[in-house]
């Protein structure tokens, strides 16, 4: 090939190429200059700020705004009530979205937004612009629903440690200095709440740790439900088999008030009850920056979402993840639920700034794990398909299942779950 | 000094475009005039191709619909440590093989079953597709 020849094929391949660019880049600029905020760094916020760069091919700015330095896992922190793993092993940073991906992060606490004019304050950093924002902003405890309860807590005499805080270190730390013969409560609200296994798994892991260190310690679960929400047969099973002696577990019972000095529960039904040691999860509703927003549109605890795309029902180009969603039939508020959410979402938004069709046929797959004990474990797993006719995700029949019985092989595969799920949302 | 991404890639490819064209000008090396090449007809051969590569370097990622569908369902796969974990040294036909196994499986129990009950024909091959291309199964 003379030189020439080569010149002008070359030049002919680039100007081809370039009227192809262009033809995208026309489409694409929507997408070029796309904002996207994201309040709220869990499994849900996190994944959804890696995955929109990803998708986008890094052609979309993705603010994370969080209020912590770093990530705290709710899921697997239940086992450092039975000391078998400690909070290091669950913390992490958030500075691999930033370096790997690209993710602008904010460390701020939202506390307004704007919806006309697209904009979100936080305590310290105002204005923050959109084209689109995220809300992933978790569940808030209902303190009101406990007389007693927030004055508990601001005491620091009874702490929650239900949202992947250092609170599980305090909790740990009331359950060490328990005299042996004294009473742990535990006290399970209405559903839905945030992680329906995590109340059983928690009674679990600390009668594990009874069982091992303080023998005479009993358990009291004081349950608002009618029965174990989860895998309640295996669960059930287990405790009669391994903890007969330590836990107690009543159905039926709605705490309604607390006296943390006197140390008294008050109960809607049956009589008061007296604890050394309790652990009350009141009843749960959307986050914070959803409910002030008046984005809490179902029961005024949990947002409404189109679940194609998870917008707002209540707000124009806000998309709502995670435990703060009224979710569709037999969808759990569960981490793994959340990033699986995310994912879907962050290619809608994708597509919606290509002007690309809608994904006609997402689907979401969930599973959840519990420890028993320090060596066995459960877990119940669900896929679930978009119903377009219905407009909301549907368990596939045969998928959904649990464990019947709990094992080592479910153990292992729970730790391995969770350092999965831990990379594929911040690494 | 943090730059957008466009223009890290304005950066490398005009860096790479202006260390293999420009020293190629002749009178550019003889007369040592950084400028000269822009004299003769060639130079703007070179100024043009230099624009084109740089346009084209944004056209290169540009995401399509079915491939970001896929990729997006794919990326279930990599939180659940199930799906995934069958694909490493599979073509795609074993990949179906032991999805259908999986689906069949006696074991109701098991997790990686219930998840792959749930997956459709071509929810089964769209994975297969995805995780056992010969690239490797990059998002």
């Amino acid at each position: 090939m003379k030189r020439r020849q080569f010149q002008n094929q070359l030049a002919a391949s680039l100007g081809m190429s370039a009227l192809g660019s262009g033809a995208w880049m026309q489409k694409a600029s929507g997408a070029q200059a796309a904002k996207v905020l994201i309040i709220g760094g869990g499994f849900g916020g996190a994944t959804a700020a890696k995955y929109l760069k990803i998708f986008s091919k890094q052609h979309i700015q993705v603010t994370l705004m969080e209020s912590e330095k770093t990530f705290i896992s709710s899921p697997m922190s239940n086992l450092i009530l039975g000391a078998s793993a400690q909070l290091k092993d669950l913390e992490f940073s958030y500075s691999g979205l930033k370096d790997r991906y690209g993710v602008e992060l904010v460390q701020d606490r939202a506390i307004e937004i704007d919806f006309q004019k697209k904009r979100v304050h936080g305590l310290t950093h105002k204005n923050i612009p959109y084209d689109k924002l995220i809300l992933a902003p978790g569940m808030q405890m209902i303190w009101g629903e406990v007389a007693g309860l927030q004055e508990a807590r601001d005491q620091q005499l009874i702490f929650q440690a239900w949202d992947g805080s250092r609170d599980i270190l305090k909790l740990q730390a009331q359950l060490a200095s328990m005299q042996n013969g004294q009473t742990f409560v535990l006290s399970i609200p209405e559903s839905p709440f945030k992680c329906p296994p995590g109340p059983y798994e928690r009674a679990s892991q600390v009668a594990s740790f009874f069982k091992k260190y303080k023998p005479q310690c009993k358990v009291l679960i004081l349950d608002a439900n009618q029965d174990v929400l989860s895998n309640g047969a295996s669960f059930k099973r287990f405790w009669s088999e391994n903890f007969a002696s330590i836990i107690d577990y009543r159905p039926q019972h709605m705490v309604t008030s607390v006296d943390a000095q006197k140390r008294v529960i008050g109960l809607e039904i049956q009589d008061d009850l007296s604890y050394d040691v309790a652990n009350i999860l009141p009843p749960m509703r959307a986050g914070d920056i959803a409910f002030q927003t008046g984005l809490t549109n179902v029961n005024n605890k949990w947002c409404g979402v189109d679940f194609s795309n998870f917008e707002s029902q209540k707000a124009k180009d806000v998309h709502i993840l995670g435990d703060a969603i009224q979710g569709a039939p037999l969808m759990p508020k569960s981490g793994h639920m959340a990033n699986a959410q995310a994912k879907v979402l962050a290619a809608a938004l994708c597509a919606e700034f290509m002007d690309l069709p809608k994904d006609p046929a997402p689907f979401l797959t969930n599973t959840c794990y519990s420890f028993l004990d320090d060596q066995t474990a459960l877990h119940i797993a669900s896929v679930h398909q978009y119903d377009p006719l219905e407009k909301t995700y549907k368990v596939v029949p045969q998928s959904s299942g649990v464990s019947l019985r709990p094992s080592a092989e479910e153990a292992r595969q729970a730790k391995d779950w969770a350092q999965h799920i831990w990379a594929d949302m911040l690494s | 000094m943090t730059l957008k991404h466009h223009e890290r890639t304005l950066l490398k490819y005009g860096g790479i475009s202006w260390c293999l064209l420009i020293p190629k000008s002749r009178s550019c090396l003889m007369h040592q005039r950084p400028t000269s090449w822009l004299e003769p007809k060639k130079g703007a051969f070179f100024v043009l191709a230099l624009y084109l590569f740089v346009l084209n370097a944004f056209s290169q990622e540009a995401p399509k619909v079915p491939n970001l569908y896929e990729r997006a369902h794919a990326s279930l796969c990599l939180s659940c440590h199930t799906l995934s974990s069958l694909s490493q040294g599979r073509d795609k036909d074993a990949f179906i093989k032991q999805l259908l196994a999986l689906q069949m499986s006696p074991k109701k129990d098991h997790v990686m079953s219930q998840i792959a009950r749930g997956l459709n024909q071509d929810q089964i091959i769209e994975l297969a597709n995805f995780f056992t291309r010969q690239e490797g199964p990059d998002l």
